[in-house]
């Protein structure tokens, strides 16, 4: 079994007029020390998943309807309340999209790492130690630790990004979510956190689910990727299958592909996907990228396709049923 | 290296915490005025005491020196029964203040107690406080506390819980109203990511954000509840002759107006200025507290 083990998950947001369909039958699986790149357009679901990986779901309107999460060898749906807090920080952790608002303004940056290691104290470390500590994960992320005192606002948007992932990374946890960790930052801040968060996924051995709609970003961290279309993993593989041949693709990665500037063709303009994604209050039958889909065929409109694996790269789609055999 | 060294200087130079507070309160004179009047006041009524015996200056009556003029041995004079003015608005500052402080603490705990629940419960628990509140709401403060104090008798006992009852609402509303911002923020949810459970978040992540908030309103409402001290003993419904107390001095001077105008004069400058201090001093704090605000 894989070390985070993601399957058939199904869950629901309703608001008691109508139900969304925030994922559906989403599997997915990621092995220790790895990185996997999880692409979609907005609303495809990616945050979704991240948010029932820690059971952090809204309470009065998400719902987990079916499927199993399974991480190091437990199965989280099941765990108590008690039990699940213990995971949340601890063995995962999450960075949260905004680093604006993911802090909270009124306690200093070092509290705010400290009450995180104090809660997750396993080891029964000191005050004293856990200050020492505090200073070992600001300078980790290259921010002097005199600044512990500071107070969030006196920090650039880059430095509380750093902040953040210091103290997600503060208890040492197994796995990292980062969701859409740099889409509030600028370019050039973006490429320091993200070869940051590299070296430190090395050098600490975790895993880590990248959660981006930047297939730059993919291509520059994750060594497998899975592509997420309304609320379902429509392929998934490793970086090789993604970026080192076109032949055997989804249609709807390549329509992804087909977005990107390519600097050596030269094209006038980029093919875009036509259409939107669906209302995932309502979503069409059989396959749900039909409706978008170049290679449309009649079976496509009422059919729901099944994954088809070969050596590891996976493709729900009807066009690839024959090769599997 | 230039780069750190620079940081470096900058974090030095921004003082954290209550030195923050304090750098950036003293940039307001006024409340720094403000903070001293309060002070001063309180020292006044922690001392009243050792400044002036209470039986036998503020008390006791000696017709002999009745309306005299302000004096070395009578600082501020003496009124209608003879009692020494100053003891008297010492004295009194005792009951002001302790009436006030009472009254916004009780208001304050019970407010945020209820405010925290709704919130935090939600659902049908939040809609049945809030209607509840918005009935005592719509009754005027005046009324409840009049009406009280026909019930329970006439003292001060009855216009604290009376003003308290009718402060309760007010707090209620904003402290569930600042949860339920608070709340939905990320650094919450990035609390929660964290393993933090609900109390705890509640305690050291919600409340620590509305703190100020309510620190500034428990301050603006000190001004306002000691001016309905004052007016309450005005009417006679407050604290009752012949305790010093100011809206009560007030009542009694009147009847000296013309001649000793002094005699409301002081009183009504003890009720204005301890007022004005608490206003002032609030809205220092308003602006100090506020960790985002820069410089």
């Amino acid at each position: 079994m894989s070390f985070l083990d993601i399957r058939d998950l199904t869950v629901v947001y309703t608001n008691g007029r109508e139900t969304v369909h925030a994922l559906n039958d989403f599997s997915l699986r990621l092995e220790r020390g790895k990185t996997l790149g999880l692409v979609g357009e907005t609303g495809a679901g990616k945050t979704t998943a991240a948010l029932s990986i820690m059971r952090l779901l809204p309470e009065r309107t998400g719902r987990v309807l079916g499927g199993s999460v399974t991480f190091d060898g437990a199965d989280l749906r099941s765990l108590k309340e008690e039990e699940m807090r213990v995971v949340r920080g601890g063995k995962i952790s999450m960075i949260f999209q905004d680093p604006m608002t993911s802090l909270n303004p009124v306690l200093t940056v070092g509290e705010q790492i400290f009450e995180t290691l104090e809660l997750h104290n396993i080891e029964n470390r000191s005050h004293q130690q856990l200050w020492e500590r505090v200073d070992e994960m600001l300078a980790l992320v290259g921010i002097p630790p005199e600044r512990k005192k500071d107070y969030p606002h006196q920090f650039s948007g880059g430095m509380k990004q750093r902040v953040v992932i210091a103290i997600a990374l503060a208890c040492s946890p197994q796995l990292l979510i980062a969701d859409e960790p740099t889409t509030a930052l600028d370019v050039t801040i973006q490429a320091q956190v993200l070869a940051m968060m590299d070296e430190l996924k090395q050098k600490l051995d975790m895993s880590m689910i990248m959660i981006t709609h930047d297939l730059g970003i993919v291509a520059q961290t994750c060594d497998d990727v899975a592509v997420v279309y309304a609320g379902e993993i429509i392929e998934s593989g490793s970086f090789e299958d993604f970026f080192m041949q076109d032949k055997r693709r989804h249609p709807y990665t390549r329509g992804l592909f087909g977005s990107i500037p390519n600097i050596d063709s030269r094209e006038r303009r980029l093919t875009p996907i036509e259409g939107l994604m669906p209302d995932p209050t309502n979503l069409p039958e059989g396959c749900r990228f039909h409706p978008r889909c170049p290679d449309c065929t009649e079976r496509c409109r009422t059919e729901r396709p099944t994954a088809h694996e070969r050596g590891g790269h996976v493709i729900r789609c009807h066009l690839f049923e024959k090769e599997g055999e | 290296m230039f780069k750190r060294k620079k940081k470096k200087d900058l974090a030095s130079a921004r003082p954290s915490g209550f030195a923050d507070i304090w750098f950036r309160f003293r940039k307001n004179k006024l409340a720094l005025a403000g903070l001293i009047t309060v002070i001063i006041i309180a020292l006044f009524a922690i001392f009243a005491d050792v400044l002036a015996d209470y039986d036998a200056m503020a008390i006791d009556q000696h017709p002999e020196i009745r309306l005299q003029g302000p004096s070395g041995e009578h600082i501020l004079g003496t009124d209608g029964y003879g009692r020494d003015m100053f003891a008297r608005i010492v004295h009194g500052s005792r009951y002001s203040l302790t009436f006030a402080l009472a009254c916004t603490a009780i208001s304050l705990i019970g407010g945020t107690l209820v405010g925290a629940t709704a919130a935090y419960v939600g659902g049908a628990v939040d809609s049945v406080i809030m209607r509840v509140l918005d009935a005592f709401h719509c009754m005027p403060a005046m009324l409840l506390t009049i009406s009280l104090s026909s019930a329970l008798g006439v003292g001060l006992k009855s216009i604290i819980i009376a003003l308290s009852i009718s402060g309760i609402p007010g707090y209620a509303r904003i402290v569930r109203s600042v949860m339920l911002t608070i709340s939905q923020q990320e650094y919450i949810e990035a609390a929660k990511a964290c393993g933090f459970g609900s109390l705890r978040i509640i305690v050291g992540h919600m409340v620590p954000n509305a703190i100020s908030i309510l620190i500034v309103n428990a301050m603006m409402s000190m001004a306002g509840l000691i001016m309905s001290a004052a007016s309450l003993s005005y009417i006679g419904m407050g604290i009752q002759a012949p305790a010093p107390e100011w809206g009560a001095m007030l009542q009694e001077g009147q009847t000296y107006m013309r001649e000793h105008f002094s005699m409301v004069l002081i009183p009504g400058l003890a009720i204005v200025i301890t007022a004005l201090s608490f206003n002032l001093l609030g809205d220092g704090l308003s602006e100090a507290l506020d960790p985002r605000m820069k410089d």
